[in-house]
């Protein structure tokens, strides 16, 4: 075999372009399955992950995938909005820990994330710069955003305003930043996290303005009706929250009524769950409970018939590949008859001939799975990046 | 062949590594050294320090000028609250600030959760403003919960319920040393009750209204009103005592403070004498909360058994 491998390597390195061509065609024909893959379970695993540290997701009742994509992707789509008090009945009892999620806005594109504090810790992100939210108004940029918009903390950053011909809509919120979170992982990286106060301020159910009492006198104040001091739209609304103007921000109505997109709850054990689960389970009920990991493998059972149907598109494209590769290696061999036939005259058993056949054939076989399987780490490598911010 | 197999192999391997590696960014807690435990107002302060005792370090950072139930902590001090281990709020709408500024949701503790039916609520809803912190509100929930033994021993329990479950190997410590608390407190209802005697119905005036459950505990016949101790009240709130007093003959007003001397002078020429009862917003000059408290009973003893 050693004294074999000299001359296949020299046969292979004196047709380089026939070599080649057989390499090429045989790379192929493995890259493809190997990269489709490996991105596949690269996009399992993402998907996964997040899903199997989210024990429950809560929402209105509805599309359960909108649920899990919004609750745990920070998608814009969602069921509908589910009243704060939800959080009181997850809590009750004390049988689950939960955090709210109140996600409606955006800030120059981006996903505005109202949540608490707890949030933070529950992702386990943690900072690169600055701080955490400390007061109304404040944000913590994703380590995406923040690169993307060349932001940091102790900069501004504006909402967007959802109705631009609104004149008499809501004004954008210029949040302060306090913080750029470390990068994690890409649903977080791509968001502005605020606490939940600041994202119902966003939405307008908060605000803060001049001070309207007995003393106001630059006709700001209509009147003074069963104590509400009623003013009129002159009145000054603040568009950035300051040490100085802070005080002069509430919220009106009732805050068990205050909205909120997702709540997130982890039960105790499994005897909480199933109580958890038993409070959203009535049909007239309008919430839902889901376990998002349910979801996400219920969503890759749906794909299976895609995944097989990509299978038999691999194993037709293999028999193309092979019949060609056949024709090619006979045609060689009808090509090389003369060369046989000199080897033999010079004293070369037919066995030698066609070990050393063989091993040309193997050793491009062997070159090309190779190159395939580093072709395809390279593509997943880099293509999961893509599919998770893809996801995210 | 052999070595070309070897070199497969491990192509294959370094492959399967670079694709199937799963990033697990689990981390443990190392054990924290300290527990600690941040509150809004002094009682409070008082409550955690004797309950926790050596195992929790209380902090109770607002400065001594201010009234805590109107200021706003400034950002380093927000820092802080957010890294505190739990935060014991007085509950009944106490400290507005809380609602302005991010704080951990899973560290809060509402000391007045269990006494929810026992608030009170007012209907009058009063803005004004003096002193150097500008405009604030009386209204809605009544605040100084503590003012009542009974109340403020609920809350005590609460921070030891709090404490227990958040440090379980000292609960039995929390729980001896409530029970002594409980003991002053009980003894602290005692004393304003035996203070106050049979006189409950004798009519006083409050200057400020913030004495809500001393005055739902003991059934003390009060009128309140919006005067400030170092604040001359203007000629329209001297003619509303006067009018007041035509109906509600009251010979003391109790105060949060000590008075100026004009204003005392010209409440006494009125016939209404001064008396204080510190409501412990703040640490008092000397002691602690129960003898500033004991000192209030004292004072309660001129007005009710002069």
């Amino acid at each position: 075999m050693n004294r074999l491998l000299p001359l296949v390597c020299a046969y292979l390195s004196h047709h380089p372009i026939k070599s080649s061509v057989l390499l090429g065609c045989l790379t192929l024909t493995l890259y493809l399955p190997f990269t489709l893959y490996g991105l596949g379970a690269r996009m399992q695993s993402a998907l996964t992950e997040r899903a199997s540290q989210t024990p429950l997701l809560i929402g209105m009742r509805g599309s359960q995938l909108d649920l899990v994509l919004h609750g745990l992707y920070h998608r814009p789509e969602t069921p509908g909005r589910l009243p704060q008090a939800v959080l009181e009945t997850v809590r009750q009892g004390g049988i689950a820990k939960a955090i709210p999620l109140f996600n409606a806005h955006s800030a120059k594109g981006y996903p505005v994330v109202a949540s608490s504090l707890d949030y933070f810790a529950w992702r386990q992100l943690s900072l690169a710069e600055g701080s955490l939210p400390m007061r109304l108004g404040d944000c913590v940029l994703g380590a995406r955003v923040a690169r993307e918009l060349g932001l940091g903390p102790g900069d501004r950053l504006l909402t967007d305003t959802r109705e631009f011909f609104d004149l008499a809509g809501r004004y954008p919120l210029k949040m302060r930043i306090t913080g750029i979170l470390a990068p994690s992982n890409p649903a977080d990286d791509a968001a502005v996290l605020v606490d939940l106060r600041t994202g119902w301020l966003i939405e307008g159910i908060g605000h803060g303005h001049d001070l309207l009492d007995d003393n106001t006198e630059d006709g700001t104040l209509l009147e003074i009706r069963n104590g509400t001091y009623v003013g009129s739209p002159a009145v000054r609304e603040f568009t950035e929250v300051t040490a100085d103007n802070l005080s002069r921000f509430h919220f009106h109505g009732d805050p068990a009524l205050f909205p909120l997109t997702a709540i997130i709850a982890w039960p105790g054990d499994e005897r909480a769950e199933t109580l958890l689960l038993g409070r959203f389970i009535a049909d007239d009920s309008p919430y839902m409970a889901v376990r998002p990991l349910d979801v996400v493998r219920d969503l890759f059972e749906r794909l299976l018939p895609i995944k097989r149907l990509l299978g038999i598109q691999n194993a037709f494209l293999a028999v193309v590949v092979f019949s060609l590769m056949t024709l090619v290696v006979s045609l060689s061999l009808r090509l090389r008859r003369d060369e046989f036939q000199t080897m033999q005259y010079m004293g070369c058993s037919r066995g030698t001939i066609t070990l050393l056949w063989l091993s040309e054939l193997s050793l491009l076989l062997l070159g090309a799975l190779l190159l395939a399987i580093a072709a395809a780490a390279v593509t997943v490598w880099f293509g999961s990046e893509w599919l998770r911010l893809m996801i995210g | 062949m052999k070595r070309l197999t070897h070199s497969l192999f491990i192509a294959l391997f370094i492959a399967a590594m670079v694709t199937f590696t799963a990033c697990e960014r689990r981390q443990s807690h190392a054990a924290d050294t300290g527990f600690s435990v941040y509150v809004v107002n002094y009682p409070l302060y008082y409550f955690a320090t004797r309950i926790g005792g050596d195992q929790v370090s209380v902090f109770f950072p607002a400065p001594g000028e201010v009234d805590p139930a109107e200021w706003i902590p400034e950002d380093r001090i927000i820092q802080r609250y957010q890294a505190a281990d739990l935060i014991i709020l007085n509950g009944a709408d106490y400290a507005g600030w809380i609602k302005l500024v991010t704080l951990p949701e899973s560290a809060l503790v509402d000391a007045s959760a269990n006494i929810q039916d026992r608030l009170i609520e007012e209907n009058e809803l009063i803005h004004h403003s003096h002193g150097p912190h500008g405009e604030h509100t009386h209204g809605g929930t009544a605040f100084t919960v503590w003012l009542d033994p009974t109340l403020a021993l609920e809350q005590a329990r609460s921070i030891k319920m709090a404490l227990s479950s958040a440090l379980p190997q000292y609960a039995e410590q929390f729980e001896q040393r409530f029970i002594q608390l409980m003991e002053d407190l009980l003894a602290l209802d005692s004393s304003i009750k035996a203070a106050v005697g049979n006189n409950a119905a004798r009519p006083v005036f409050v200057s400020h209204p913030v004495y809500q459950y001393l005055e739902a505990r003991y059934q003390l016949n009060a009128v309140s009103f919006h005067w400030e101790p170092d604040e001359m009240p203007t000629d329209a709130e001297w003619n509303e005592l006067a009018h007041v007093l035509e109906t509600h003959p009251a010979r003391w007003m109790i105060w949060e403070d000590e008075p100026l001397p004009e204003i005392a002078a010209r409440l006494q020429a009125a016939g209404v004498a001064s008396v204080v009862f510190n409501p412990t917003f703040q640490s008092p000059a000397a002691g602690d909360f129960l003898s500033a408290m004991q000192a209030n009973a004292e004072a309660l003893k001129l007005v009710y058994q002069d």
